[in-house]
C-alpha cells in the first residue's frame, strides 16, 4: 500500500487550493475536484502553480521534483488537473519509502 | 513561499539548492525576471542550475506574489529591492542573472554595488540609453504579424517609440476581455509573455493603471555609457539572434570588449523559454570557466 494514496493526496491538494483561492472572487462552474484543471478551471497563473507545489512540498515535508511533471519535452505543459497532481504526489511519496 | 517584508513592499522569493553536498559553501546564483513575468519564468531552468548553485529567484515588486506599492518601479529602485533581498539572505557575493527588463535591474545593482557581484549575466536586455526607440516596424516579421493582430482588433501605433509596451498592454487587455490567447500568432510568443491567463492579465493592467509603473518602466537608466564601460565584472550577455534587443547587444559589444557575447540562432526575446537547454549551457559554460573579462579598473 502506498504511504499516501492518490485519494489522500488529492484531498490535501484540494484543501491547499481552496486556501489559496479563498479571496480570489472566482466564479467556479463546479466545486474543485479531480478533473478540475489548474489554469482552465481555477484560473491559476504560472506563479500560482509554483506557490501550489511549494505548499504541497511543505504539507508533505518532502521535495518532489515537480519540474518532471511541469515540463514536457523541455517546455511547460499547458495545464494540469488535480488528479494528475495527486497521482504524481502519491507516486513520489510511495517511491520515497524504504 | 518565503516573503521578505520591506518598509515599502513585500518581496516573494524562492530558493532551490540541489547540490550533491548541501553542506559545502554555496555559490549563489540570483535570477531576476523581466516585465509581466514572475519567478516562475525561471522554474524550468532552475533545477539544472540548482545542481551546482544555490539558486534564488525573486518576484520583482508589482509582479508575481510580491507587493504592489503605488510607486518605485524604475530599474534603480527595483535594484535596491534585490539588494535588500541579498542582505536579508546574507548573500555577500552572487552571480546575478537578469532577463530583459530584469537585466536592466541587475545592471543598476552591478553599477551601484559591484562588490556584491561575482559576475553579471544579461539575457536579451534592451537599454534605453543605447537603443532609445523600440518601434514594431523594426522588428523581424512585423509585416506578417501586424496584419494578423489587426484582424484580432489589436491596433498598434507603428511609429510609437515604445511600441513593445503598447503591444504588451493591448495583448493583456485582449486576454482580459475573456479572449483566448491561443488565437495569437505563434510568432508573438517570441516577443511577449502571452498565455499567462486572465489573472496574469488582470495583474498587469492593475499595475499599469494604479501605480507609477507605466512611467517608471520607460524612465531612462541612471547610468551613462562611460559608467557602463567602466564595469569590471565578468560579464556574459546572451541574445536571441532575432530579438529586437540585438541593437543594444551590438553597442554593448563595443563598450565591453572583453565580455562574452552569445547569440542564439533562430531565437527571439524569450529564448529562456523557447530554447532553455541552449541557455542553460551558456550559463554553465560561463560560470564554470574562469572569466577573462575581469578587467583592470580604468
Amino acid at each position: 500500500m502506498p504511504t499516501v494514496t492518490k485519494i489522500q493526496a488529492q484531498r490535501a491538494i484540494i484543501g491547499i487550493i481552496q486556501d489559496m483561492i479563498q479571496d480570489w472572487d472566482l466564479d467556479l462552474d463546479e466545486p474543485i475536484g479531480a478533473n478540475s484543471k489548474l489554469a482552465q478551471d481555477i484560473e491559476f497563473s504560472s506563479i500560482d502553480v509554483i506557490q501550489l507545489i511549494v505548499s504541497i512540498e511543505e504539507y508533505f515535508k518532502q521535495k518532489m521534483g515537480f519540474h518532471e511533471l511541469l515540463m514536457n519535452d523541455g517546455r511547460y505543459v499547458d495545464d494540469l488537473s488535480v488528479s494528475e497532481l495527486a497521482a504524481f504526489v502519491s507516486t513520489k511519496l510511495d517511491g520515497a519509502q524504504p | 513561499m518565503p516573503v521578505l517584508r520591506l518598509p515599502e513592499t513585500t518581496l516573494n522569493y524562492l530558493q532551490m539548492d540541489e547540490r550533491p553536498d548541501p553542506t559545502a559553501p554555496p555559490l549563489d546564483l540570483v535570477l531576476v525576471h523581466g516585465l509581466a513575468a514572475n519567478l516562475a519564468f525561471w522554474y524550468h531552468l532552475a533545477p539544472a542550475l540548482a545542481a551546482q548553485y544555490r539558486v534564488t529567484m525573486v518576484d520583482l515588486r508589482g509582479h508575481g506574489r510580491s507587493g504592489m506599492p503605488a510607486t518605485g518601479y524604475t530599474p534603480a529602485v527595483l535594484a535596491q529591492d534585490v539588494l535588500a533581498l541579498l542582505d536579508h539572505l546574507g548573500l555577500e557575493r552572487v552571480h546575478l542573472l537578469g532577463h530583459s527588463f530584469g537585466g536592466s535591474v541587475c545592471l543598476h545593482l552591478a553599477l551601484a554595488h559591484p562588490e556584491r557581484l561575482a559576475s553579471l549575466l544579461l539575457a536579451d536586455v534592451r537599454l534605453r540609453l543605447l537603443q532609445p526607440q523600440q518601434r514594431v516596424q523594426d522588428w523581424p516579421h512585423w509585416e506578417r504579424l501586424g496584419p494578423n493582430l489587426k484582424e484580432l482588433g489589436i491596433h498598434i501605433d507603428e511609429a510609437g517609440h515604445e511600441a513593445g509596451y503598447q503591444l504588451l498592454e493591448e495583448v493583456m487587455r485582449f486576454q482580459l476581455r475573456g479572449s483566448d490567447a491561443s488565437v495569437f500568432p505563434k510568432l508573438l510568443a517570441q516577443w511577449l509573455p502571452i498565455g499567462g491567463g486572465k489573472r496574469t492579465a488582470q495583474h498587469w493592467i492593475k499595475l499599469l493603471d494604479t501605480t507609477s509603473a507605466r512611467q517608471d518602466f520607460i524612465a531612462l537608466e541612471d547610468f551613462t555609457q562611460t559608467d557602463l564601460a567602466q564595469l569590471t565584472l565578468p560579464l556574459l550577455a546572451v541574445y536571441g539572434e532575432q530579438s529586437m534587443a540585438v541593437k543594444t547587444a551590438r553597442q554593448l559589444q563595443e563598450l565591453w570588449t572583453q565580455a562574452r557575447f552569445e547569440f542564439i540562432p533562430q531565437a527571439g526575446h524569450f529564448f529562456p523559454l523557447s530554447q532553455p537547454e541552449k541557455f542553460v549551457m551558456s550559463i554553465q559554460n560561463f560560470l564554470n570557466t574562469p572569466c577573462p573579462s575581469a578587467r583592470t579598473a580604468v
